[in-house]
């Protein structure tokens, strides 16, 4: 006979991944169907009752349940299940070179149609790349309240937007004009590279956003 | 339109052939089982049309007589891989009493597949003239 798990048993293995931090309703709901579906089977093949075959269940999680935080690539503070934390590792190291890739390609670009001739141009263009991700983020992270169930990728992108919010502080000492007219071509080069890279940061980040709303609007309507 | 087909008994046979006993092979070949998983969950998707995770531990099971077990700490992060590779799509679906997530290919998955099939019928016959020349699948 099939058999199938009582509400207050769902609630119960619900409850259990919360309190082992999996509180992102994308990896919860699917991690909550695999294990209900494991005690289901195991009900089915032997007589065990429902806490045994729920302990036997949970054993097999013991690994990836174990709570991480990775200081180099997420942040020191944020601590999660290691199945979660091996996403975002994954996904801040791709970007990363992403990021490298692009940047460098952009900084070789202005280097070769010789901006020297017109730093002023480059000069606004970056401010205004600038200040366009900077409105962009903050819409973003009003979104992202405004679709309000928690996700794995909503919580990503809050805590690497974080960084926005030195932005303003940049404009105002003024440091991209300062150092993208600088008398050192190095140090021009460089600082060229580095705002880029920080703007191409935020620019592969909105994905994140929409997957957000995305998975929002998929779980409202299941 | 072009496919490839592999016999689950072909790659069965090439899983299973590299040692002779189940724990050889949870042992020994463990990164050749990695590198072959994501091909092996994009098969089972390209037969069945969409799956959940527990179903497709399952399905490997079954298919390999219980010899072949992919544990979760690999399931799930190889299916979100390949998520956001945009090679899977994700449909959401309240099943009894709790929402499952199903993962289907989408049109570049597909095309992925034939060409991971591909790659993997290739190196089945390498490893084979090399291993075991003699043997026949």
């Amino acid at each position: 006979m099939k058999v199938k798990l009582s509400d207050v048993e769902i609630a119960d293995i619900e409850e259990t991944l919360e309190m082992n931090g999996v509180v992102y309703e994308d990896i919860k709901s699917e991690l909550v169907d695999h294990i209900a579906s494991e005690i289901e089977a195991l009900l089915e093949q032997e007589d065990l009752c429902y806490e045994k075959a729920f302990k036997m269940a949970f054993a097999n999680w013991k690994k990836d349940l174990q709570i991480h935080s990775d200081g180099i690539w997420v942040s020191k503070n944020v601590t999660a299940p290691k199945i979660i934390m091996d996403r975002w590792i994954a996904y801040s190291k791709r970007h990363f070179i992403y990021i490298i890739v692009i940047s460098g390609l952009f900084t070789s670009l202005i280097a070769l149609i010789r901006y020297d001739d017109s730093p002023l141009v480059l000069d606004y263009g970056i401010r205004l790349f600038c200040m366009l991700n900077l409105g962009l983020v903050l819409i973003s992270r009003m979104l992202i309240w405004r679709y309000n169930t928690n996700t794995s990728v909503g919580y990503l992108f809050k805590r690497r937007s974080l960084m926005v919010f030195f932005m303003p502080l940049m404009i105002s000492f003024g440091l991209f004009g300062l150092n993208i007219l600088h008398g050192e071509m190095d140090i021009r080069y460089a600082m060229i590279f580095f705002l880029i890279a920080l703007n191409i940061y935020f620019v592969l980040d909105y994905p994140l956003v929409l997957k957000h709303i995305r998975l929002n609007k998929k779980l409202a309507i299941s | 339109m072009f496919e490839i087909y592999i016999p689950w008994c072909l790659m069965y046979n090439f899983l299973m052939y590299i040692c002779d006993n189940k724990n050889e092979f949870y042992m020994k070949s463990s990164q050749l089982y990695k590198g072959s998983l994501v091909t092996i969950i994009m098969k089972l998707l390209e037969e069945n049309g969409r799956m959940y995770g527990y179903e497709i531990t399952q399905k490997v099971k079954a298919i390999t007589q219980g010899e072949l077990n992919i544990t979760e700490g690999a399931l799930y992060p190889a299916l979100h891989k390949l998520e956001s590779d945009g090679l899977l799509d994700v449909e959401m679906e309240r099943v009894d009493n709790r929402l499952r997530k199903y993962y289907k290919l989408t049109e570049k998955g597909t095309a992925e597949t034939v060409n991971r099939l591909a790659e993997l019928e290739d190196f089945i016959r390498n490893m084979q003239s090399l291993v075991k020349p003699n043997l026949e699948f």
